[in-house]
């Protein structure tokens, strides 16, 4: 039973099991053995922020894990190593969601980063707490102007006039498709409804009862809905917010019929909500649909898995084009002892050429000032991937109109509803219905 | 003279007290602390906006349908599960019961799925799962039995995440009975051999009473562990589709950063109703098992 | 003629038998071997349908590519002092607590047993917030403290331990203190040894979900020094753009063979462990 060639670390594993399976007879001596292996691990923690000497640590969260989480590792080196006075320690905390989670109880705790990276749907949430730094004052001292930055992203960056965040990886929903499976069945890359219908029920290969190949997919998420309740001219919330402005215009019937027609001819594979954007993504490089949409940061990913001639183009018109925005943004901490250090790596990333521009150069966010679209880098790049341009381009539809404190809660009903919708084929009529009354409670509150 | 009988006095506090610092520390505070915070309005990052509302959060909780709906998916989850894996696991380990090399390698190899986290093997289940390419679909179309559309539909998701639980946790709860099987003595069944007692009889009368202690065991384990289900369910459905797999520390958990008051009304009931079954279990079976 | 018939039918049931049994472990085993399949696969087999099930040149590099996404090593050996840290721990204060509970009798002896319960019935989902604030108090947010603590008192571990040093016929206990035994020692020559396959049941269970533990340590920890493999691994998946199963699969595997290890050794206590085996 014994294992011969073992490493250094089953080794070690093996006396850890021994100090544990034979914890009966060792009792209680055993325990003041392991006492010191925490310990000296707290030191070693005290020891990071005491080796950095003179300089100033930074604290930065981040969402993002990896390739794109190893863009944002290389962009903190290289902001490191030009600045001797300023350390920036950028951690990584889970998704999204998660790391909204954490920022909570940290603010509430006093253990809070100094920058944060923030999706952008939780920005009003965090504003409202009043636990983020008006950047206003420090953008004027370092002689930027809010103007500087690409327009169609900063909707989610103020709140009752505070300016409490900036665009950093953000992204909008695109279409991407397979050419070379439209070319052979002679159809045209649609730009509307109604030629988008066509094409994904031309591209359905269907035998006996299994689809082997559809036409659309898209991810499980709101994004998808919401971008098309705006193509055909409803709007999320009202412009009140106290209710939402696609349910009694008739337009939530639009989307979720049209989406519900596709679906019922194998023209649109909706896939299960765990895990949907990798299982469509796999699907869209295999060639066993011809048409997804899907979140622009996917551009890079796809570019390099796939085999075929593989294009970008806007999501295609209802009654006009509109695209939310997505993403996240970045933010500093009101309670942050180090304002200082933490704007200049706000200032740095945000507009130094080694800074934010090498990260959207490579992980394929949007580009998110003026400055950045118009460098020489950026400009190559598109000559290049000209499918990186669409995306950018698109942005001149950009409409966001779930912005909202109670987005984050509002959210969470929508998402019952779309399931209701699109898994158990509900009705759409009533299924809104109770949403709109879901959110109507939310919002009074 | 009479430190004795005070240290004799005090000496089972001291024996449990580093025990109950643990769990008053990480339990009862925490519990009280929900307690406290399902009063509220709370604004954890901002207390100065937090407000006292009373019982409104349970108020909120009893008229909404999607808190019924966790709670019922929540019974449904632990009754399936429950039974399912008594069982099975009952089944499986009267027939490994036999001490053989080869059942031995068996009962290893259906551990397994028990030590290996569930977040390594979920995805490997959704794909298993996928109503089109999926493995599960492909056989039972050519066992011409109609396709499921497993976690995709609200009608069957939740008994798919019950067979993956149940999948799970099969190998723990046999290899418990395999051993309670084992410690019975040869001496009993011979009499019964003797007396010409039927195997069905047999089964009925000596083992599954001989058992019961493991029995009664397995069942408030699994009881609790499954009232307390949420790995599972957030990675292979997200409560989804349509809330058919929501369960309640799920749906405690889906509120923590939007409306952490409510979420704690839920966590407050979500105890009481495990605190009342473990009660009733312990009353009602407690008697009826067979002490050996 | 009729001897061979019924040989020959035995044989054919045994046959079945074990056929069947090996159906039941294929079911089983199937996940884990899906695993060490794919952490093996090239980029373009992870994607292929139908699936590659055996991958056709086996890319070793993998593990090394998984290794370099983090600081590994740390990751590691945070993993294992802490899940040693909390095994060692929750031995210290079960079996004192355990051996009192099984065998003294003191007032609100139920009560204090009903919180024990209590505990083993309260999930880390709705305590990890002022668990948090309470660790961040006591200023420990940045030490390995906060994965180990919380797990001091296993009330698993307390439950089942209890169970089996009631079994422990009183007469022996009787027989020892005649012979002027303390407490103390009893405990160490007779209730330990004797409750020796429930203590490394214990230790197992309590490794496999320590080591495996992804939830806590996320919300526990703010930096990579003080995470554990599990986070690591977690890391390794995409953002947006298509995951790279092969290099998470070789993550877990990685993850997993430490409990392989560890249940190799302990398998056989386990099994014991639920025997119970007073003496008669």
């Amino acid at each position: 039973m014994k294992n011969k060639g073992v490493l250094l670390l089953t080794l070690t594993l093996v006396l850890g099991l021994l100090a544990g399976c034979g914890g009966g007879s060792g009792g209680g001596n055993a325990g003041s053995g392991a006492k010191g292996d925490p310990a000296s691990a707290n030191s070693a923690g005290t020891a990071d922020a005491a080796a950095s000497g003179g300089k100033t640590t930074v604290q930065f969260w981040h969402s993002l894990g990896g390739k794109n989480g190893e863009y944002m590792d290389a962009l903190i080196q290289r902001f490191n190593e030009s600045h001797n006075d300023i350390e920036v320690v950028g951690t990584y905390q889970g998704g999204y969601d998660e790391t909204v989670t954490k920022l909570q109880q940290a603010v509430a705790s006093d253990t809070a980063p100094d920058v944060t990276m923030l999706e952008r749907a939780y920005v009003q949430m965090f504003a409202d707490s009043e636990v983020l730094e008006d950047l206003a004052p420090y953008l004027k001292g370092s002689g930027i102007s809010a103007d500087d930055f690409t327009a169609g992203l900063m909707g989610h960056s103020y709140f009752n006039d505070q300016l409490v965040s900036l665009p950093l990886n953000r992204s909008t929903p695109i279409l991407h498709v397979n050419k070379t499976l439209l070319d052979e069945q002679g159809l045209k890359v649609p730009t509307t409804w109604e030629e988008l219908k066509n094409a994904a029920n031309a591209l359905v290969v269907k035998e006996g009862n299994e689809y082997k190949r559809y036409g659309l997919t898209m991810p499980y998420d709101t994004w998808y809905p919401i971008a098309m309740i705006s193509q055909s001219g409803g709007r999320f919330f009202n412009e009140e917010s106290t209710s939402v402005g696609f349910v009694d215009n008739g337009v939530g019937q639009e989307v979720f019929g049209y989406l519900k027609e596709l679906q019922g001819t194998g023209a649109l594979y909706y896939p299960p909500a765990q895990d949907s954007g990798n299982i469509v993504n796999s699907m869209f490089v295999e060639g066993k649909v011809g048409m997804m949409f899907q979140s622009t940061g996917s551009i890079g990913g796809l570019s390099s898995s796939v085999d075929f001639d593989y294009v970008t183009a806007f999501l295609p018109k209802n009654d006009q084009f509109a695209n939310p925005t997505g993403g996240a943004n970045v933010a500093m901490l009101a309670g942050s002892k180090n304002k200082e250090a933490a704007w200049e790596f706000i200032r740095w990333m945000e507009t130094d050429p080694q800074g934010g521009l090498q990260f959207i150069l490579q992980s394929g966010y949007l580009p998110f000032t003026k400055q950045m679209v118009e460098s020489a880098e950026m400009k190559e790049l598109w000559a290049k991937e000209p499918n990186r341009k669409v995306a950018y381009d698109q942005l001149q539809y950009a409409v966001d109109t779930n912005m909202d404190v109670a987005w984050p809660e509002v959210m969470h009903e929508f998402f019952s509803a779309i399931e209701a919708i699109m898994y158990d084929s509900k009705d759409i009529a009533a299924t809104l219905d109770t949403f709109k009354k879901e959110a109507e409670r939310i919002l009074a509150e | 003279m009479n430190r004795k009988p005070i240290w004799e006095a005090l000496r089972p506090y001291v024996l449990i007290a580093p025990a109950m610092a643990g769990i008053g520390m990480f339990v009862v505070y925490p519990v009280i602390y929900l307690v406290y915070l399902s009063f509220h309005k709370y604004n954890l990052m901002n207390k100065a906006k937090s407000k006292f509302i009373g019982w409104d959060n349970f108020t909120q909780l009893l008229t909404r349908g999607d808190f019924y709906k966790a709670l019922g998916n929540t019974a449904v989850y632990t009754l399936g599960v429950v039974v399912l894996t008594m069982l099975l696991s009952l089944l499986i380990a009267v027939w490994l019961n036999k001490k053989t090399r080869f059942n031995a390698v068996v009962q290893a190899g259906i551990f397994t799925p028990h030590i290996v986290s569930i977040v390594s093997v979920a995805f490997v289940w959704m794909w298993l799962m996928e109503p089109d390419q999926g493995v599960l679909n492909f056989v039972l179309r050519s066992l011409g039995i109609p396709a499921s559309d497993w976690l995709q539909s609200s009608k069957t998701a939740m008994i798919s995440v019950i067979i993956v639980s149940v999948w799970q946790s099969i190998g723990y709860y046999a290899l418990i009975i395999v051993a309670a099987l084992q410690s019975i003595s040869p001496s009993i069944y011979e009499a019964a051999a003797l007396d010409n007692a039927s195997r069905f009889k047999v089964f009925t009368k000596i083992t599954l009473p001989l058992i019961s202690p493991q029995l009664f065991f397995i069942l408030i384990i699994m009881t609790i562990g499954s009232f307390k289900v949420f790995d599972t369910v957030k990675i292979m459905t997200g409560g989804g589709p349509n809330g058919a797999t929501d369960t309640l520390v799920y749906y405690i958990y889906g509120f923590r950063t939007t409306n952490i008051g409510y979420s704690a009304a839920t966590s407050v009931v979500l105890m009481l109703i495990i605190g009342l079954l473990t009660f009733v279990y312990f009353r009602l079976l407690a008697r009826k098992v067979h002490y050996q | 003629m009729n001897t061979l018939d019924s040989s020959y039918f035995n044989w054919l049931k045994s046959a079945v038998g074990i056929a069947f049994k090996i159906v039941i472990l294929a079911v089983f085993i199937f996940p884990f071997l899906w695993m060490i399949s794919t952490s093996l696969q090239t980029f373009r087999e992870t994607l292929a349908f139908p699936p590659t099930w055996i991958p056709a040149v086996p890319q070793w590099g993998n593990f090394a590519e998984a290794m370099r996404a983090g600081p590994f090593l740390t990751y590691a050996k945070n993993s294992l002092i802490i899940t040693v840290s909390i095994i060692v721990i929750q031995f210290a204060v079960m079996i004192p607590a355990a051996y009192a509970f099984a065998k003294y009798r003191f007032a609100l002896k139920n009560v204090l047993f009903g919180l024990v319960l209590l505990a083993f019935m309260i999930p880390g989902q709705i305590t990890f917030i002022p668990v948090y604030l309470m660790m961040a108090d006591m200023d420990l947010i940045h030490t390995l403290w906060p994965q180990i603590i919380p797990f001091m008192s296993n009330a698993f571990g307390i439950f089942l331990l209890r169970q089996y040093f009631m079994q422990i016929p009183e007469e022996i206990i009787e027989a020892a203190r005649l012979d002027n035994a303390g407490e103390w020692k009893l405990v160490r020559k007779i209730m330990i040894p004797m409750a020796k396959p429930a203590l490394a049941t214990i230790a197992l269970f309590s490794f496999v979900s320590h080591w495996n533990e992804y939830f806590w340590p996320l919300v526990m920890t703010n930096s990579a020094s003080i995470r554990p493999l599990t986070l690591g691994i977690s890391m390794l998946r995409e953002t947006e753009g298509i995951s790279n199963w092969h290099i998470i699969m070789a993550g877990n595997v990685v993850l997993v063979i430490p409990i392989l290890i560890v249940y190799l050794f302990c398998s056989k206590q386990i099994v014991k462990a639920f025997v119970y085996s007073g003496i008669k």
